[in-house]
């Protein structure tokens, strides 16, 4: 499979990056890594006439931090972020999330905008045009009809961003940008909750900055990711927990946030009432798991069954509080 | 004198791949090439009505396109004579998804996309079959009109029921695997042209003389009117010794008289090459209170996809190696292979012995668990010695390092304390497996000759001539280092002409790990016949008997005097000048006889190669996960003559087999690419220890068998049994993927 043919803008400032953006009409597909995309273009899934590279505006890299915030340029790359010092005492699972994305070739090139903004994946879609083009398009091809859930009105492919999950469980924000304009936005609010446009972000906008608040006291954090081998995959499942403690060893605060159970990362709400206030205990982590689970939303249409997926759920909830709760030094 | 057997030699190819400078099937290419991309079907079992390639004709780009009709020859193939049911363009009947029925020749890839998906077929659906046992079944659709039975065979030693009523106990099991897919770095491809009056195909393949006697069989013409080439071949497995583009390659150079290029894009490759058999494997197994084996009674069926291809020689394969390496007084094994509606299955590196080997070593880890006896000890205790008589009337005199491997894997075991334990997390338990094979070297009771001629140059330097494809496992440095052994000379000064139908022999596939063996026999008899030809030149010389000499470091020295000697290459300057070319021929075909179609009396194989290894697992129980932490194997494989690719070939047998044990599976109609076919990546890998044993065979060019398959074939039965030792869940269908364990986990708990 080789790249179809495109036009190649490479912009070396976030004004002309911007300014391209707008000239073209929504037309220049921003290019970070390429990980995801180059692939999609191979397979035929998406055709852009332009290509902008965004790898020479150095305005967009690094990691930065104030006394409040940590500030990561959307074009830091993964590996970066993986071996960042600052996030591994402060932010352990974004780094543990960078970290566990598909191989090191990858990390160190992908980006954590890229990464962020990568689209949902189904086994029905995410297949070559030998194999697509005997088959009426799917939703998520433009289509209207369903081939993992046969009769449904929409689209179940799943979201499986390693990084929404962890940056979501630190009330991430990320700035998106366009000519003459900046927006920051809670990173949650970047997903649409729908597989066939999951990403809702304009085609002249930009997301060039996640934003994260440095918690308070004390706290630990962890994010578990399941996958069939230990390099390459996409999670089938993930879990993301944020804990913050008392110095009675109390919950003060809790966020558990779902991995590739839906097509947008799934906030486990219920987490905040049954911990906040009180111990780290068995009984509330399996009533989290619990909620976590009846959250979830899964059809056959990863590598694995749906209900072996949910069963799952439960199992890496679970295991990202605990580690969690353990960071805690 | 300098030793190059048994040294670690460099890899004679080892910079030309790493500087990428050798070009492979997908990398052949001559300008202006037409494409070619095969029209296929998208029934699994339908009767083609018509085929309508008018309007795809008309596509701009388009120079032709072929169908059944266009073939002059016999439009049938398939690697084993007796069993060609295979058609390169299907002419009444698709029998599987993917059966080829249309060739477009094309000047790019886009028209040729184009045109397949204008040509129309008008197809009747027939009712398809997807079971092997279903298809044996008496008034069920014909897939072939011969039946849907492939074949079977039998073999019968000693009394059966006499067997099991002298049993203690009696372990009754159903194991079965899956198809696999090989893999290989790059899909088949290749390019063809017209030149000297001869067809030549340059192709990715395993068996250029197989290639050039089918192709030429399809195009009604003499062999010698075909030339294949074998180019660079990333890997094979199996997966690349029946013809793929070579066919289309030929029918398109034999109608345009063009250069055409054909690679199978990943997906083309899943869908329509070679898979591994998946079996259905029923044993009873009987043995006494002190571990002794009394009988073994087996019944296999094995499902071959929509064609033959090597389904015969897997299901004879996997019959005689049933009882595993040891001693059975009483055994009876029946084996069935049925066609089916699915894709074809073929060799794929073991060819039937993995999948056995998985239910024979699953059978002796229950008896040694029941039976309370340590599991390599039970192996000891029924393990082959010299002087055993196999299931097929063999007697085994020598090279039988069965034993040998067992108590290695057994020190590795006991020095490490590998034993059973719980993991660091919680609910993660830790086991310890162990699996032994045995591996017939070369075809099963049938001729299977290599050939080849080494010849001298008066500069001082020689030629190897061989028809042995290289496909990544290393015979041009084996072979190489064998001449070079020989000829006393460095390796350097010999030039290797291989895998070219012009200029080399027939060697015979790279399959049955028997290149080493037999194509390395005969290079050893080629420099036997050179050294005649040069004692009996030196004769003349030396005005001596041919019988008073020998040759030894380069020369010819009188055994009486030895200060009378001639250099062999200054009588090769004086063979020369009288226009004399020095050239030894040689042959070697391994001594077997053939199974009594009956009984399976025989000898299937001169020589066999014995593997004993040890692996430690860790399962995590919530979630069905499987982590291989170290694996020592150890392999008998006569004489090393490379060590290091040995160790190499050893390493690469425990990575592929953990994929056949914990993930691979092709599920026809569902599995479609590398993004739903999981292979263990170099992440899933554990500590291997590779143990080389080296058990003499009398009859191997310096003691050597083989170890291409047997290197893959004890991992998964060793990964399973070790997953039972970690939790007491016995997995009896491969692979143990997430799903399977737990569910086996479950219902352990539920009991």
């Amino acid at each position: 499979m080789r790249l179809p043919s495109f036009n190649y803008l490479e912009p070396i400032t976030l004004t002309d990056a911007l300014n391209l953006m707008e000239e073209y009409h929504g037309r220049a597909q921003p290019l970070a890594g390429g990980t995801e995309l180059l692939p999609r273009m191979k397979l035929g899934l998406t055709h852009p006439t332009y290509l902008m590279s965004l790898k020479e505006i150095h305005e967009l890299k690094g990691i930065k931090s104030n006394k409040n915030e940590l500030y990561i340029g959307g074009m830091t790359s993964l590996r970066e972020i993986f071996l960042s010092t600052l996030l591994q005492q402060k932010f352990l699972a974004i780094s543990e999330a960078a970290g566990s994305v598909a191989a090191p070739p990858l990390r160190n090139m992908g980006t954590i905008a890229g990464n962020l903004c990568q689209d949902t994946r189904c086994f029905f879609y995410n297949q070559s045009y030998f194999w697509r083009r005997g088959l009426k398009p799917c939703f998520k091809a433009g289509g209207n009809v369903c081939y993992a859930v046969p009769g449904s009105k929409k689209c179940f492919s799943v979201y499986q961003g390693d990084l929404a999950p962890a940056l979501i469980a630190f009330n991430a924000k990320v700035r998106i940008e366009k000519k003459g304009s900046s927006r920051i936005i809670p990173i949650e609010e970047l997903f649409s909750g729908k597989g066939e446009k999951p990403i809702v972000i304009a085609d002249d906008e930009l997301l060039t900055q996640v934003i994260v608040p440095i918690p308070e006291g004390i706290y630990g954090s962890s994010y578990r990711k399941f996958r069939l081998r230990n390099a390459l995959d996409y999670p089938l499942v993930s879990a993301a927990a944020f804990l913050a403690i008392d110095s009675e060893k109390k919950v003060k605060s809790v966020k558990v946030v779902l991995g590739a159970a839906g097509p947008a990362p799934v906030i486990v709400k219920e987490a905040e009432d049954i911990l906040k206030g009180k111990k780290v205990e068995e009984s509330a982590i399996n009533e989290i798991a619990e909620a976590a689970y009846k959250r979830a939303q899964m059809v056959d249409n990863l590598g694995l069954p749906a209900s072996y997926r949910k069963k799952m759920v439960r199992v890496f909830t679970k295991r990202a509080i605990e580690n969690a709760f353990n960071s805690i030094k | 004198m300098v030793d190059f057997v048994g040294k670690d030699i460099l890899r004679v190819d080892a910079f030309d791949k790493a500087l990428g400078s050798i070009l492979y099937g997908p990398d052949q290419n001559i300008e202006g090439a037409l494409w070619l991309l095969a029209k296929r079907s998208p029934y699994p079992h339908a009767r083609i009505l018509s085929i309508d390639t008018s309007q795809a004709e008309t596509i701009d780009g388009v120079v032709r396109i072929f169908t059944a009709a266009d073939i002059p020859g016999e439009n049938s193939f398939g690697i084993i004579p007796v069993t060609k049911d295979q058609t390169l363009l299907a002419k009444d009947k698709v029998r599987y998804i993917g059966d080829a029925v249309a060739l477009v020749a094309a000047y790019d890839l886009k028209s040729a996309k184009e045109a397949v998906d204008k040509i129309k077929v008008n197809y009747e659906e027939l009712p398809a079959i997807y079971d092997p046992e279903e298809s044996l079944k008496k008034g069920r659709i014909l897939i072939h009109e011969k039946g849907n039975l492939l074949c079977s065979s039998r073999i019968i030693k000693g009394d059966i029921e006499k067997g099991f009523s002298n049993a203690d106990i009696i372990i009754e099991r159903e194991y079965r695997t899956s198809r696999l897919e090989h893999l290989s770095l790059e899909p088949e491809g290749g390019i063809g042209y017209f030149e000297d009056g001869r067809i030549v195909i340059i192709a990715s393949t395993q068996n250029p003389h197989y290639d050039r006697d089918d192709v030429a069989r399809l195009l009604g013409l003499s062999p010698d009117k075909v030339r294949v080439i074998q180019c660079g071949t990333g890997g094979g497995f199996g997966g690349k010794l029946d013809i793929s583009v070579q066919g289309f390659i030929g029918l398109a150079v034999y109608h345009l008289k063009r250069a055409v290029r054909m690679v199978y894009s990943r997906e083309e490759s899943f869908l329509t090459t070679a898979k591994r058999h998946p079996l259905i494997m029923r044993y009873k197994t009987g043995a006494k209170k002190d571990g002794k084996l009394t009988a073994v009674k087996v019944d296999i069926i094995g499902d071959t996809g929509a064609y033959a291809s090597y389904g015969l020689a897997v299901i004879m394969r996997a019959t005689v190696h049933a009882t595993g390496p040891y001693e059975v007084e009483n055994v009876y094994v029946d084996g069935k292979m049925a066609y089916t509606n699915l894709p074809w299955c073929g060799a794929m590196r073991g060819f039937g012995v993995p999948q056995i080997a998985f239910a024979h070593e699953s059978q002796m880890d229950i008896l040694a668990h029941e039976l309370n006896i340590d599991p390599i000890d039970i192996r000891l205790i029924n393990a082959f010695k010299k002087g055993s008589v196999t299931a097929t009337g063999q007697r085994l005199d020598h090279s039988v390092g069965i034993k040998e491997s067992l108590y290695k894997i057994k020190e590795i075991r006991d020095k490490y304390s590998w034993s059973k334990k719980k993991g660091e997390r919680l609910g993660t338990y830790i086991g310890v497996g162990v699996g032994s094979m045995w591996y017939g070297i070369g075809n099963t009771g049938v001729p299977n000759p290599s050939t080849a001629q080494v010849e001298l140059l008066p500069d001082g330097s020689a030629i190897l001539y061989t028809g042995a494809a290289e496909i990544g496992q290393g015979s041009d440095t084996i072979l190489l280092q064998i001449a070079s052994q020989r000829l006393g000379i460095a390796i350097d000064r010999i030039k290797l002409v291989r895998g070219d139908t012009l200029y080399t022999t027939n060697a015979g596939a790279t399959s049955a790990s028997r290149q080493t063996y037999i194509s390395g026999n005969a290079v050893m008899d080629s420099i036997d016949h050179l050294e005649d030809i040069l004692k009996a030149e030196a004769s003349e010389q030396m005005d001596l008997p041919s019988s008073e000499l020998i040759v030894k470091d380069g020369k010819i020295f009188s055994i009486k005097d030895s200060s009378k000697s001639i250099d062999i290459f200054e009588l090769v300057k004086i063979c020369n000048k009288n226009k004399v070319r020095v050239i030894g021929e040689g042959r070697f075909d391994p001594p077997t006889i053939k199974l009594d179609p009956e009984t399976g009396q025989g000898v299937p194989y001169a020589t066999y190669a014995f593997a004993s290894q040890v692996s430690r697992v860790e399962v995590d129980t919530f979630t069905g996960f499987i982590k291989v932490l170290n694996s020592a194997s150890a392999h008998d494989v006569g004489k090393a003559i490379n060590p290091k690719m040995v160790k190499g070939q050893i390493t690469s047998g425990v990575a592929m087999g953990i994929g056949m044990a914990l993930m691979e599976e092709f599920v026809p109609n569902k599995t479609k690419s590398l993004k739903d076919y999981y292979i263990p990546t170099s992440m899933d890998m554990p500590e291997i220890i590779p143990i080389i044993v080296e058990d003499k065979e009398p009859t191997g060019p310096f003691g050597a068998k083989g170890v291409g398959e047997p290197a893959l074939i004890p991992t998964a039965p060793a990964i399973i049994n070790g997953i039972y030792d970690a939790v007491g869940v016995r997995i009896t269908h491969l692979p143990a993927n997430l799903e399977r364990v737990i569910g086996e986990l479950l219902k352990k708990e539920g009991a």
